[in-house]
């Protein structure tokens, strides 16, 4: 093996590693303060939607607690996508900020929202 | 006799004496002389307004309105002259729903003596009349009959129906039945008409159980007309009127021993940007946007311009206690800061992108609960001819909105399920749907579609004309028309009056002969 072989081959395995790092532990993506409903809100694909879209719908009887083992009970181990449609299938539709969305992700978008 | 004569150039004090009389060259009026136009009777159809408009005459439908809610003045929801309102309406009809029929125990008030299959041998006549195209309507639900897609839904309690558009006339006008059927009726060897005819009065024999004769005017002429039978074709409100100010024999007016002559007037409601639609992928189906002079309008093989529109089921609406109800795509708006936070978030947590979508503002039509305290009486003002004008009283229950809101949600519960779109409800409390209806400086959103001040009731206390449509305990006069109509469906009137009046037209051949 040459020196440059050597070389050359040494710079792929440390870009390989830093890569494999970067996405093992999202080390680019966006991080939020830890928060006791983290089983939950990691269900997200994008909290700063969420977030959004829960600070029109947030209420001020919300309490997250609540919410959460709502959630935990409606997603259950599945994702959140599965879970809204059953929603929608079983008619548990809700109004958040005047618009008709599966309880799931009213639930969900408000608890975003009240971590922010 | 034949002919369509200016009752102007009668001679003063004339009497004439057809076997019947029909007071009123509307749609219903015109319908019923054609449909007994081959009978052995002589028939003599009475239109108070000539070809064409004329201010001076309209002037005899000016009226009051009163109420928490605004309605339109009286003169500017009905025409008075030959072909009637259908000289300014819409075109817009399908038939009424089976469930329209029914007495729902949710609904005081509700039922019909009869169910929808009575009418339905006249269905076919009625739409011919009315110019619009095939009989088609819900034979097939969820797929418009040009087979292209309807709006996808997951399964529920609404789906896809349509509206089915009278053909549009040189004009632009859709069957204005005047202009339309003219030469037909002049046509009819035994069927005569006068224009500027202006029945003042119906005349009682003096024990109050038949007519004996009506009072016509024209321009100053006074001529008589003594029929065998008479049918009032005036529309809702010149009907009430006619039998209010008839009441030389029976002081409460003809028909009206029972106080319920002018009670349950109805008209449609029709609450607008009720709600906003948003399709994720942005693709609204053809039909939507369809009527006469849209673009991108959705037409039949044959040329007949149809309207998608979102209704519920009759099982839904049995099941879940609510109104018939006809939502419809009225057109786009922007998507705000707001509404796009909403859908993107919701879109992420359901998987499905987004990108293109686009939002909608509905509108809908709403069936009206019958209301005995919703009616016109007669006021203490006069016109020039000497009849009372009308005072409407008219109101809007909180029910009628709370019930719709029900339907709303089913389809946006379904628009979710099915993954295609997302729904906001504009419209919560009666302020709000009130704001839908009324704007400053703009005409109150009503349909224009007078009903059910002479309710058909087999029991003459819950009712003005029986299941046949006469007048209870009058023998020889009858009602044509929507003033008839007990229960009021969603569906715009004209296709359902005129099977109805059709059907009367089958037993006016058995009464007659």
């Amino acid at each position: 093996m040459t020196r440059r072989g050597l070389l050359l081959g040494g710079s792929a395995l440390v870009l390989a590693a830093a890569g494999g790092a970067a996405w093992q532990w999202n080390l680019f993506g966006k991080h939020y303060p830890p928060t006791p409903y983290d089983d939950v809100l990691g269900r997200l694909r994008d909290r700063d939607w969420a977030q959004k879209f829960g600070a029109q719908a947030l209420t001020p009887n919300f309490r997250a607690d609540a919410a959460a083992a709502r959630l935990r009970q409606l997603l259950g181990n599945g994702d959140l996508e599965s879970a809204a449609l059953r929603d929608t299938q079983e008619g548990r539709v809700v109004e958040a900020a005047k618009w008709l969305v599966p309880e799931s992700v009213a639930q969900m978008a408000m608890l975003a929202a009240s971590t922010k | 006799m034949a002919a369509i004569l200016d009752a102007r150039t009668l001679p003063d004090g004339e009497t004439v004496t057809p076997d019947l009389a029909i007071i009123g060259g509307g749609p219903a009026g015109i319908a019923l002389a054609l449909a007994l136009q081959s009978t052995a009777f002589t028939i003599l159809l009475l239109e108070a307004g000539g070809n064409e408009f004329d201010a001076k005459v309209q002037d005899a439908y000016k009226g009051a309105a009163d109420g928490e809610t605004p309605y339109l003045t009286l003169d500017e929801s009905r025409l008075r002259y030959f072909g009637g309102s259908s000289n300014h309406w819409g075109g817009w009809n399908r038939p009424l729903d089976a469930v329209d029929f029914e007495q729902r125990d949710w609904i005081a008030h509700s039922g019909w003596p009869f169910g929808i299959e009575a009418l339905q041998p006249y269905f076919a006549k009625a739409q011919a009349l009315c110019e619009a195209g095939p009989w088609l309507y819900d034979q097939t639900p969820r797929r418009i009959p040009t087979g292209d897609a309807t709006l996808k839904l997951g399964d529920g309690g609404v789906y896809t129906s349509w509206f089915q558009f009278s053909k549009t006339q040189d004009g632009g006008l859709p069957t204005p039945f005047g202009k339309r059927y003219e030469a037909e009726l002049k046509a009819a060897p035994r069927v005569t008409t006068w224009l500027h005819a202006a029945v003042t009065g119906l005349r009682q024999a003096p024990d109050a159980r038949s007519i004996a004769r009506l009072e016509v005017q024209a321009e100053g002429k006074r001529l008589t007309v003594k029929p065998r039978f008479t049918v009032l074709a005036g529309g809702a409100l010149e009907n009430a009127r006619l039998l209010l100010a008839s009441n030389d024999v029976m002081k409460p007016g003809i028909g009206n021993q029972n106080d319920l002559v002018g009670r349950f007037f109805a008209d449609h409601p029709i609450p607008r940007d009720v709600a906003t639609l948003v399709l994720f992928n942005g693709q609204l189906p053809k039909g939507y946007f369809s009527g006469q002079g849209v673009n991108n309008a959705l037409i039949l093989p044959d040329g007949t311009p149809v309207r998608a529109v979102f209704s519920p089921t009759m099982a839904f609406i049995r099941k879940e206690k609510v109104i018939g109800s006809l939502t419809t795509v009225e057109y786009p708006v922007p998507m705000t800061a707001p509404m796009g936070e909403a859908v993107a978030a919701t879109t992420q947590m359901l998987g499905v992108d987004a990108s293109m979508a686009r939002a909608y503002s509905l509108g809908c039509g709403l069936e009206p609960i019958p209301d005995p305290e919703r009616r016109v009486t007669l006021g203490g003002e006069r016109d020039g001819l000497g009849m009372p004008r009308l005072k409407l009283h008219v109101t809007v229950p909180d029910t009628d909105f709370r019930l719709y809101r029900t339907t709303l949600r089913e389809l946006g519960r379904q628009l979710l399920a099915s993954k295609a779109g997302l729904l906001r409800l504009n419209r919560a409390s009666r302020p709000d749907w009130l704001a839908g209806m009324y704007q400053p400086k703009a005409l109150p959103w009503w349909g224009s579609h007078h009903m059910g001040t002479t309710r058909m009731h087999a029991d003459a206390k819950q009712g003005v004309v029986d299941a046949n449509s006469k007048v209870h305990g009058v023998a020889n006069l009858f009602v044509a028309g929507s003033s008839v109509l007990p229960t009021y469906g969603s569906s715009n009137p004209t296709l359902n009056l005129l099977a109805l009046t059709l059907r009367l037209g089958d037993h006016l051949k058995t009464v007659l002969a």
